[in-house]
């Protein structure tokens, strides 16, 4: 086997354990409100917040920020 | 072979296009890009909500500008086309809008976020606004008036 070869054989198979970054034009799917942690559903989610409020005697920080602008 | 190991980082880095650089001629087909004119492209999704926000704003600037100089294109990059045409609807777009469910113009643009607005003249990249801004429109047509006035 040649030299270079077994130098350019790391960096291929190591590549392609890389993850590759997901396009901003292809977070269609994360932007969805199925994809929040309370799935949606507002209820749930004020539900969730109370208890949070009532047990740490604080609210806020709580879901994701952006409107699909993978600028944030 | 120390050739291709540094081309190695520009290889498997995306392309995209930055000011002053020249849009293909196969892009600028799709886009249906004539050289006489400026274009205003801007990439938006249905589910982008920044997206939504600038609409009215880009409705406002499709009303503003003189058709003869310049050409505001919107390239929808939704793959479901019926949430595409609903948004459509909704925000009633009066601009040219290109379909591009199959990312191919998105792609070679590479923006860095949705929705991204590139201004284009001659085939190159003049200006590029990234994010959502407070009235967008205005925003452009200072551009514009700086630029081409």
């Amino acid at each position: 086997m040649s030299r270079p070869f077994l130098f350019l054989l790391p960096v291929l198979v190591l590549s392609g354990c890389s993850v590759k970054d997901v396009k901003p034009w292809e977070k269609e799917d994360l932007a969805s409100p199925r994809m929040q942690r309370d799935g949606g559903n507002k209820l749930m989610r004020q539900y969730q917040e109370h208890i949070y409020f009532s047990k740490e005697g604080t609210k806020g920080g709580i879901g994701v920020a952006g409107g699909g602008c993978g600028c944030n | 072979m120390k050739v291709l190991f540094l081309l190695l980082p520009v290889l498997t880095s995306g392309f995209a296009y930055d000011i002053g650089e020249t849009i293909p001629d196969d892009i600028a087909g799709r886009i249906g890009m004539e050289r006489s004119k400026v274009y205003i492209i801007d990439f938006f999704a249905s589910w982008c909500g920044s997206c939504a926000k600038e609409m009215s704003d880009l409705n406002r600037l499709h009303e503003r500008l003189d058709p003869d100089r310049y050409e505001l294109v919107g390239i929808e990059i939704d793959k479901d086309r019926s949430k595409a045409a609903a948004f459509r609807q909704q925000h009633r777009i009066a601009f040219r809008v290109i379909e591009d469910s199959e990312r191919t113009i998105v792609t070679a643009f590479n923006p860095v976020g949705m929705p991204t607005l590139y201004i284009v003249e001659n085939g190159k990249v003049t200006h590029i606004v990234t994010g959502a801004r407070n009235r967008l429109d205005r925003v452009v047509l200072d551009y514009l008036k700086e630029t081409h006035e």
